[in-house]
């Protein structure tokens, strides 16, 4: 058997085996590996590496996924983690609302959260409660954004265009979207004139890339997060007065080998 | 008809044979046929005996497709030892062997995700480039995590 002309396998270092065993590792463990050497840290830190690990918490591998209450006091302003499986309390060392005299929390979406301080013109705080970075976010220039009690903001995340984005509705039915990538506001033109926002709607969902809130009246509106278009679905007549609230779920069959829990939320 | 054989050739010189069906599994390996047809050896420089042995006992298995997954994962299990993983993970990545090198790699993870700072530098054979007050510093930011 003759050895044939010399086959050069690619050059691949061994910083690639390291890549791939960091990007499995909890954040935990990666918060303090940055302490391991410079090479490490440069790794950790890099927008390549955040983003292989994010997508494989959220998508590969859920093993890692530390659910965590987190403890939102508002006067003043304090905040604790729980976790859900050990009931241990955490407090971070670095919490960006500290100073405020009233706070209010919004939804969070992989490991980021939002916080609203809402004494006159407020500041919206992006925050990561895991590492403690913070980002003080540009304020839309319609001050209607944040006056109460139409505040409400729905943080979400786009795929298509790497960014995470915040939505907002004033009370004269202009919604707002913020991009993260940009850090600013801009105004979405609706053609549903009759939808406008109901004032004070703070029941967002989310589902399959599609946020769902309230419209005026007995309304619900969708936006498509990829499209931006704004529609409008029918909801059932009223049951008399009051409020009605929005709640967006994926129902499954209920499993025959589990019959505590017949649906799964 | 006999099957097709390839000889593999590690990095000390070590022979091994396999069959083609088989020795394709390895992306790598694949193309390399694909080029320039098989019946040949293939070096592998950079593998060495014992890691080759591994892969070829790994690809040589006889699994049904859906029972795959539970044999790589016992598979690296078995072969817990930190610088065993980190070369098979080496020669998997080289060989392109998706399966093994993810495997590899994840029990590596789950072996150092409770290290000391110490220890992850001892079993991967890392230099402490950092002074005493820089880690104080990371620590202190990071108290939480620790």
């Amino acid at each position: 058997m003759a050895n044939r002309k010399k086959i050069t396998l690619p050059e691949l270092s061994p910083e690639i085996v390291l890549f791939h065993i960091l990007s499995k590792l909890p954040a935990k463990s990666l918060l303090r590996f940055k302490c391991v050497c410079k090479q490490w840290r440069s790794f950790l830190t890099s927008p390549l590496f955040a983003k292989t690990h994010l997508h494989r918490v959220t998508t590969i591998d859920r093993r890692h996924h530390h659910e965590k209450v987190i403890f939102f006091h508002d006067k003043p302003p304090n905040f604790q983690t729980i976790d859900c499986e050990d009931g241990s309390l955490a407090k971070p060392r670095c919490f960006p609302f500290a100073g405020y005299a009233l706070l209010v929390a919004f939804n969070s979406v992989n490991g980021l959260g939002i916080g609203i301080n809402t004494r006159e013109l407020c500041d919206i705080i992006l925050w990561n409660p895991l590492t403690g970075e913070y980002k003080t976010l540009s304020r839309p220039i319609d001050t209607k954004c944040y006056t109460m009690p139409v505040m409400s903001f729905e943080l979400y995340y786009t795929s298509c265009d790497d960014d995470y984005k915040i939505l907002t509705e004033t009370i004269d039915g202009n919604v707002y979207i913020y991009s993260l990538k940009s850090d600013s506001w801009r105004r979405l033109k609706s053609t549903l004139r009759e939808c406008i926002p109901y004032a004070g709607a703070g029941d967002h969902n989310l589902l399959d890339g599609k946020l769902h809130f309230r419209g005026h009246g007995y309304t619900i509106i969708v936006l498509d997060l990829k499209t931006e278009k704004l529609t409008k679905i029918a909801v059932p007549p009223a049951y008399g007065h009051g409020e009605f609230m929005l709640m967006v779920v994926r129902l499954h069959a209920p499993n025959p080998l589990n019959p505590i829990n017949p649906l799964t939320f | 008809m006999s099957k097709k054989t390839l000889t593999l050739m590690s990095k000390d010189k070590q022979l091994f044979n396999i069959e083609e069906h088989l020795a394709v599994q390895s992306v790598t390996i694949r193309n390399m046929v694909k080029e320039d047809g098989a019946s040949s050896v293939i070096p592998l420089p950079r593998v060495d005996s014992e890691t080759l042995a591994l892969v070829i006992e790994y690809l040589n298995r006889q699994q049904a497709p859906e029972e795959d997954e539970d044999y790589v994962k016992k598979f690296v299990d078995e072969r817990g030892e930190i610088p065993t993983l980190l070369e098979l993970a080496q020669a998997a990545l080289d060989l392109d062997i998706k399966k093994l090198m993810d495997a590899a790699c994840m029990k590596v993870a789950d072996l150092i995700k409770d290290f000391t700072l110490e220890e992850v530098r001892e079993a991967l054979r890392i230099e402490n480039d950092r002074t005493p007050e820089e880690e104080k510093a990371i620590r202190d930011e990071f108290q939480w995590a620790f």
